[in-house]
């Protein structure tokens, strides 16, 4: 049975609820993003596809090249990367605790598993997020000033309605 | 004199221009991306359940998979009987399945015809056109069928909402600017 897969962001506790939830998209794209370049959570290259892999016509379909290793097949995986919850100074990233096929296969790249025993050399570990990283993203939201605040408020509000209204227009269908 | 800033109305505000910046938002190039998906995770051969999660397509039959490599075939006699016989060629099957994958393909036909349309707000993606097998059918009647048998696959997963959702939300924010 595979455990719950999440991590926990501390971010300074200044953020209103809407701040946070803006933050946490950024956060997750960047995950998204960077897996996408082929780089696990300290950027570094994750390993190489096996060969029985890249002989799969699953491989063919998804149209992947063998030299670029993004975690995607379906895509279905880094799209669920949600925020599970968040408050004063922290948020809840990973994925939806009640589908445990969706975390075992999130377990298995990230401790290298893959329905076997975990082995470090084929862990790609792609939910997370360094320091450094999260230092760029919340430069992106400042509160130094009431100008700064005023608009990281406004930007906050942009994104989660954008978001919001796109996912309501999706729901509805 | 007292001044009074109603960050409601501010909110309000943004919402309504972002509902309208929705409207230019939804184009032809998301609607082209979003049936190129689901084709794409059909072909995978995964389906989608009432929750909205990915999931693997009911595999296919003995009999069937027998047919597809070819060891098998029928032939429905005057009285509505199927009687099999062994068919003197192998059925050519698309190049992105195998006889025992299950992925709602054959010739590839059905998944091939897959298109976004854009009407207003609305991505409307569905099969399209006419079966060029000589079987008088439809796409859509095979979509139909396919579906009645348990394989789900004309609806999106959550993870596919989700991309989705950002997709036009990018699209959102940069036609506010």
């Amino acid at each position: 049975m595979a455990s719950w897969q999440r991590v926990k962001v501390e971010i300074p506790k200044q953020y209103t609820p809407i701040e946070r939830v803006a933050i946490a998209n950024e956060i997750i794209e960047f995950m998204i993003k960077r897996t996408k370049s082929g780089k696990d959570v300290n950027g570094s290259s994750f390993p190489k596809y096996t060969q029985e892999y890249i002989n799969s016509k699953n491989f063919d379909i998804a149209g992947k090249s063998k030299g670029k290793v993004d975690l995607e097949l379906s895509g279905e995986m880094l799209n669920n990367i949600e925020l599970l919850s968040h408050g004063s100074g922290s948020l809840l990233i990973g994925f939806d605790k009640s589908d445990s096929e969706l975390n075992g296969k999130v377990e298995g790249n990230r401790i290298g598993s893959y329905g076997g025993e975990p082995d470090s050399e084929k862990a790609r570990d792609f939910l997370g997020i360094t320091n450094d990283d999260l230092e760029k993203i919340l430069k992106k939201f400042p509160k130094k000033t009431d100008q700064q605040e005023a608009n990281t408020r406004r930007k906050a509000i942009d994104i989660v309605t954008s978001l919001r209204s796109a996912r309501e227009e999706l729901d509805e269908r | 004199m007292s001044v009074k800033v109603n960050v409601g109305n501010i909110a309000k505000s943004i919402e309504d221009k972002i509902k309208k910046s929705v409207s230019i938002s939804v184009d032809q190039e998301l609607a082209n991306e979003t049936a190129e998906q689901i084709k794409k995770r059909t072909q995978l051969g995964f389906g989608v359940d009432d929750n909205g999660r990915q999931t693997k397509l009911k595999p296919l039959s003995m009999s069937y998979r027998a047919q597809r490599r070819g060891e098998i075939a029928f032939f429905t006699d005057e009285s509505g009987r199927k009687i099999p016989y062994i068919p003197s060629e192998k059925p050519t099957l698309s190049p992105y399945t195998s006889p025992a994958k299950s992925n709602l393909t054959k010739t590839g036909e059905m998944l091939e015809s897959i298109k976004g349309i854009v009407k207003d707000t609305s991505i409307f993606i569905n099969v399209t056109g006419k079966r060029r097998d000589g079987s008088g059918l439809t796409n859509e009647e095979v979509k139909e069928f396919v579906e009645q048998q348990g394989r789900e696959f004309m609806r999106l997963t959550n993870g596919e909402k989700n991309e989705l959702a950002r997709k036009l939300k990018d699209r959102i924010l940069r036609n506010l600017k």
